[in-house]
């Protein structure tokens, strides 16, 4: 064995973790090499002081928080597991969603329901214009203006005179309808015009309404 | 009966369902465990958390064991793997945690003898002389480190420490003569001190 080889060996040697074999060559070298006896020594030296490092003890709760979550492992989780819907019933977490779920459905169905007025609203006052527009302006649309398509009609007022029976939207036409809701729309801008607008009676009297 | 039987049965009884011999074991390797993750990360509160963790794996992978090599070459593999995933996490803290556990245990020492036991140059020699020896250990290379712990502190053989390590017995010897050569130039302060 030569010095190189000591000094790779003579750690394990130390520590007892060679093989007979290698021990023998180590001890053969140590009888004829000084300089790798104080290598030796010196790191006998080197050992001893780590053996002064002491080990740390492990906390008293140690087992028993290995074992909480060994226990845990084993048990069944979520909806599998005995019982959940009373846990779930105790969680405050599952309440605060379930009571945020029922809101937002709450919202959003009160939403759409207004939606839902308002088209019904809509479409009213959508029809009210057609039949007034059909009956005294004939086929004429608002300069300026495209008519929905719903309000577009084919048919030509045969005479004015026998169409509409009344001069103003009554109380019953108006029902439902949204007066704020009129005077937004462009569409039925001239709803005001309209509605001064004097369809003929069954005399066939007409009076004159003002135009934009 | 549990208590004379090899760690290589104990496991198979694990794996077979035996809850008796798992506690076994736990109490076998418990604080060689926590004192090499200890060693290995510089932290003893990550070190118990840690070993926990290893503890849990072994548990989990009870159902595949298989006895093909020593039950402390598998563990300590499983404790390596979760130490330097640990370590490469938090690199930057590590340090640190070495400087905290050792003031940690600074202000233990001085609550001790503020019981009143007298303060002694000797107690105050002996924290600094370990504070020196944790660092010196702490700042060799991972797998440098890994080698001493495993060898000298954990008292695997050369083979086991290479099978843990995934090397040969020569790569081993090489690791731990260059880290020996390290920790006795950082340490020769303290050793030519020594009474």
């Amino acid at each position: 064995m030569n010095c190189e080889e000591f000094r790779k060996n003579v750690t394990p040697y130390l520590q007892d973790k060679l093989s007979n074999e290698e021990r023998i060559g180590i001890d053969r070298h140590l009888t004829e090499c000084s300089l790798c006896t104080a290598e030796m020594e010196s790191l006998r030296e080197l050992e001893n002081l780590l053996d002064q490092d002491p080990p740390i003890e492990p906390s008293p709760y140690f087992d028993t928080r290995l074992m909480t979550r060994i226990e845990a492992l084993e048990k069944p989780r979520g909806w599998q597991s005995p019982g959940w819907l009373k846990a779930a019933f105790h969680d405050r977490y599952v309440w605060s969603f379930a009571v945020l779920l029922i809101t937002t459905v709450g919202v959003w169905l009160g939403i759409r329901h207004q939606q839902y007025r308002e088209l019904n609203s809509l479409e009213k006052v959508i029809e009210v214009q057609d039949h007034y527009l059909g009956s005294a302006l004939g086929t004429q649309k608002p300069r300026g203006e495209e008519l929905p398509h719903s309000m577009e009609s084919e048919e030509q007022p045969k005479n004015p005179v026998q169409v509409a029976p009344a001069t103003t939207l009554d109380e019953e036409e108006m029902q439902g309808v949204d007066k704020a809701l009129l005077e937004n729309l462009d569409l039925l801008r001239h709803y005001e015009m309209l509605n001064s607008f004097e369809i003929a009676d069954q005399e066939g009297t007409e009076k004159p309404g003002s135009r934009d | 009966m549990a208590t004379q039987a090899s760690d290589t049965e104990l496991m198979l009884k694990v794996k077979a369902g035996d809850r008796e011999a798992f506690t076994e074991l736990v109490r076998r390797y418990r604080k060689p465990l926590i004192n090499f993750i200890f060693r290995f990360t510089g932290n003893s509160g990550e070190a118990e958390e840690l070993t926990q963790d290893v503890f849990v794996k072994v548990f989990q992978s009870a159902p595949k064991y298989e006895a093909k090599a020593a039950f402390s070459t598998w563990l300590y593999r499983i404790a390596t793997h979760c130490a330097l995933n640990a370590i490469r996490d938090r690199k930057s803290h590590l340090m640190h945690s070495i400087e905290m556990e050792t003031e940690e245990s600074g202000k233990m020492l001085v609550t001790q003898l503020a019981d009143g036991k007298p303060l002694t140059e000797e107690h105050l020699l002996q924290e600094e002389k370990l504070v020196c020896i944790r660092k010196a250990i702490f700042s060799l290379p991972e797998n440098q480190r890994l080698a001493v712990l495993l060898m000298k502190y954990q008292d695997l053989s050369l083979k086991e420490t290479a099978e843990v390590l995934k090397c040969s017995e020569t790569a081993v010897k090489s690791l731990i003569f260059r880290a020996y050569a390290t920790l006795r130039q950082k340490l020769l302060v303290v050793i030519e001190t020594r009474p």
